[in-house]
């Protein structure tokens, strides 16, 4: 129990502690505009701590000082040019300059303090002298990505647009492809100061009601008062936060969503991101490309197996090998035994330590490689794979038989088609490593039984992950592990809002 | 008390828990064990269980179906009142946990001839109890699902002993009727224990969504399927090994793999006991279950979740006793005859109980 305690009193500790410079929430006090502009000006300028792209502009209207105020950093000139200068020399006095405001949609303040968060959404503000209330009018900057293919989620055929940082642009890209009325969008404030508006768009109708409720009671259950990024609303929506396998897939692609809307999946969009969340999703969806609809049915159903037949490879590969090399080699046949012998026999680890410095190796590798330029990224790839491999095998630290496995393993685990899914069974290797170290063939088996039993208890929002698997349903396999003729798929026409009950 | 039936199954998955169930470590001596009994037509003795189990079957489901909204707990109290009930509950809540502990102990009995020698024995089971105490925490719905999954290791058992048909040889299996009838039901009095765990039914039914026309039906295709097994696996083992070899291998499916080679692979019997562990663990699953089962109804716990923990716990630590080969034999032996008892003696009293008090006039039933 002191123990306890003393876990619990060294948390709240460290939670007092916390010294993180989070930036004050600002609120002002209500500050009427006053009949002098000077002192409207003064009061802003306070405001903003007399920052330098605070720009005032003053001009004369017939004799009225007036005055344009704005964050040069934020505001688009050309807006400018466009509603207020070139209007601007058309109006001679303050009775029409009021005219064409109105006409303009600018609104009306009477409160300087409530300009302030316009000004910071890149409006202007614009006084006049004489006058107790002002004008903010809509001139912000608006500067977007090119909506090109997304870097890592190529595919040969297909629409190569990807999402932007813009909600309006995102769901404009969504409605280019769903032209229904039925596609619905709704926005969310969400976190401890409502700060980061999210989008959830669905297809009502096909949607789960229930889903959309929870997600909705889950995303107003968020209080951080952190910055708010998908990743961490997708730890708030998750079913089982210690899974290691994602239960909702990030995509940037337009075309994919647009599918899974179709399907009756919802996506979610975070404002200032490119990236989509789509939920709830299936432990399959990860290994399905959108390629595959695209290509010939032949092709895509040979691709769909060779996927799934990468997932294995890639978590039990350097498993077997070690339980092989370890404990079981009596299954090594006639004809191998040699050249296996004449590899291994001379290494001085055993093969766990073996198999953990190759595999780190390339995990080292490739996070090396992530986030550098892609020249030298490529130059990391050549030093570590060719270099460090040859030389490790040729120095006698490691078989060449591992070298081949840990290659192999690299490669199946690259070909899932999402990143998320590919980190995941990258981290569900090392675990059967270690057991097939200790327990050879049974040690996989087990660690295997456990991840299966894992992908039975999952679900992704309520709906079960490891679909049609558990629950078996042998006409969902047909459909989503391979692929058949677009026009041939009428008997395998199923609902797709599968529940428990239908179970077989 | 009402049973909490929230999480129910289809009546397909019946077919997968019973046969999930059934076949575990058995099905690797039995081949040996039936031919101790009844030579090489132990596989009609193993019909004749068959047929046995099949009556049995029936004779749970006319049963339990009188109390659908019961589980066999609550069940007992209604039909024998409290102070018997208490008895008989407690004595299956025993039953159940013996059954595991064999389970466990046969499994590792067989790693450690086949496998790992040196290997402490607490960490095997550990292995096993701890993968079923991982599953069995969830509801029945989750439990069936994966054994819906884990079912495509029977095609694994099937085509494994294809390779025995390389040396097969058909007169191994003749002549018939060489024996008397009472060698036949000694051979199916053999056999029985590699087919517990269609008692299942009786402790299961209230989960179940389906007619009481359809569960019996699918219920029997999963005992007629569990029966092709081991009638499959008997007769390949009988074709392999002459009658002269085979009283002297244990375990004649494993003896089988281990003589086969090929260019890819040696040695099937490693991967296959290491695999067979899956299916082994399943059956231990579902008496954990019925077991944890009856932990919920005693102590009216809302979750079953801490109680399986520690009955995980305790039939490891009983498991463990178990040291000699003597021992583990003599204890086998005992639960082949105690389950007489549980699977035969007191469903049939309390069918005849339940027939001679009629239904229990109560509302509940009769609105189902």
């Amino acid at each position: 129990m002191k123990l306890l305690k003393w876990f619990k009193r060294d948390k709240s500790k460290t939670d007092n502690d916390r010294t993180n410079p989070v930036i004050a929430d600002y609120e002002l006090p209500p500050y009427p505009a006053k009949d002098d502009m000077a002192e409207n000006k003064v009061y802003l300028k306070e405001t903003f701590n007399y920052t330098e792209d605070l720009i005032d502009k003053p001009f004369t209207i017939d004799t009225h000082a007036c005055s344009v105020m704005f964050l040069e950093s934020l505001t688009d000139e050309e807006k400018m040019e466009k509603n207020l200068y070139s209007k601007l020399n058309r109006v001679h006095s303050i009775g029409a300059l009021e005219e064409t405001l109105t006409n303009m949609d600018a609104s009306k303040l009477l409160h300087v303090s409530e300009a302030v968060p316009h000004i910071l959404a890149g409006k202007c503000l614009l006084f006049i002298d004489g006058l107790d209330y002002c004008y903010i009018l809509n001139t912000n900057k608006i500067i977007l990505r090119d909506i090109g293919q997304p870097e890592n989620e190529q595919i040969i055929r297909g629409a190569h647009q990807g999402f932007v940082e813009s909600l309006m642009v995102n769901i404009y890209l969504l409605r280019q492809m769903v032209q229904h009325p039925q596609l619905t969008i709704r926005f969310k404030k969400v976190g401890k100061k409502k700060n980061t508006k999210v989008c959830i768009v669905h297809v009502e109708g096909t949607a789960d009601k229930k889903v959309l409720n929870e997600i909705d009671r889950r995303l107003s259950k968020i209080d951080s008062d952190k910055l708010i990024s998908s990743g961490v609303i997708e730890e708030y929506l998750e079913d089982f936060p210690y899974s290691p396998f994602p239960q909702f897939m990030s995509t940037e692609r337009p075309d994919r969503c647009a599918l899974n809307l179709l399907d009756g999946k919802i996506v979610l969009f975070v404002e200032g991101e490119g990236t989509a969340l789509l939920l709830p999703m299936s432990f399959l969806s990860f290994y399905q490309s959108n390629d595959d609809y695209n290509s010939r049915w032949y092709a895509g159903t040979f691709f769909r197996l060779l996927r799934m037949f990468s997932f294995v490879t890639s978590v039990t590969l350097p498993g077997i090998y070690i339980a092989i090399i370890s404990f079981h080699f009596e299954i090594i046949p006639y004809g191998m035994t040699f050249v296996i012998k004449d590899a291994v026999e001379e290494i001085p680890y055993p093969p766990i330590v073996e198999a953990f410095f190759m595999e780190l190796t390339l995990e080292l590798i490739r996070e090396a490689g992530v986030r550098l330029p892609s020249p030298i990224g490529q130059t990391i790839g050549i030093v570590g794979g060719l270099v460090i491999g040859d030389a490790v095998v040729n120095a006698g630290f490691v078989s060449s038989v591992m070298i081949i496995v840990v290659a192999l393993t690299a490669i199946s685990s690259f070909a899932v088609p999402a990143n998320e899914m590919s980190m995941s069974v990258r981290l569900l290797r090392f675990p059967i490593m270690i057991m097939a170290s200790l327990l050879g063939f049974l040690g996989i088996v087990f660690c295997l039984n456990i991840y299966l039993i894992h992908l039975c208890k999952l679900t992704s929002l309520g709906q079960p992950y490891f679909y049609p698997f558990a629950p078996f349903h042998f006409k969902g396999i047909l459909k989503d592990v391979l692929r058949f003729p677009h026009t041939k798929t009428t008997w395998l026409n199923l609902d797709n809002n599968h529940n428990n009950n239908n179970e077989s | 008390m009402e049973p909490l039936l929230n999480n129910r199954i289809s009546a397909k998955q019946i077919f997968f828990l019973i046969v999930q169930t059934q076949i575990g470590i058995a099905v690797l001596t039995l081949p040996a064990r039936v031919f101790a009994e009844a030579e090489w037509e132990g596989w009609i003795s193993i019909l004749i269980a068959g047929g046995f189990v099949q009556c049995l079957l029936i004779l749970y489901i006319s049963l339990v179906h009188r109390f659908k909204d019961h589980t066999f707990f609550t069940m007992t109290r209604i039909l024998i009142g409290k102070p018997l009930s208490v008895v008989v509950n407690f004595s299956y809540f025993i039953y159940f946990l013996t059954v595991t502990i064999l389970i466990l102990t046969l499994y590792y009995r067989t790693i450690a001839s086949w496998l790992f020698p040196e290997t402490p024995k607490w960490i095997i089971m550990a292995l096993i109890v701890s993968a079923a105490v991982f599953l069995v925490r969830e509801d029945i719905h989750i439990i069936a699902r994966f054994y819906t999954l884990v079912s495509c290791l029977l095609i694994l058992i099937i085509g494994v002993q294809l390779t025995g048909y390389t040396a097969a040889q058909p007169l191994y299996l003749l002549p018939l009727g060489h024996i008397g009838i009472a060698d036949y039901l000694k051979g199916a009095d053999a056999s029985l224990q590699a087919m517990l765990g269609f008692e299942l039914i009786l402790f299961i039914y209230p989960f179940i969504q389906g007619a009481k026309k359809e569960v019996t039906k699918i219920s029997s295709y999963a005992i007629w399927f569990t029966i092709g097994v081991y009638v499959f696996s008997s007769v390949t083992a009988f074709l392999f090994f002459s009658p002269d070899e085979i009283v002297l291998v244990p375990n004649p499916v494993l003896y089988m793999l281990k003589a086969f080679t090929s260019p890819v692979v040696d040695r099937l019997d490693l991967i296959f006991i290491s695999v067979w562990i899956i299916s082994v663990t399943t059956s231990l699953m579902t008496y954990l279950f019925l077991a944890s089962q009856y932990t919920q109804v005693i102590f009216s716990l809302k979750k079953r979740k801490s109680a399986v923990f520690y009955l995980g716990l305790l039939i490891l630590f009983i498991a463990l006793f178990f040291e000699s080969n003597e021992a583990i034999d003599a204890f086998s032996e005992f639960v082949g005859n105690i389950s007489y008892t549980f699977i035969v003696g007191i469903p049939f009293i309390l069918l005849i109980i339940a027939l001679v008090r009629k239904k229990p006039a109560r509302g509940k039933e009769k609105a189902s």
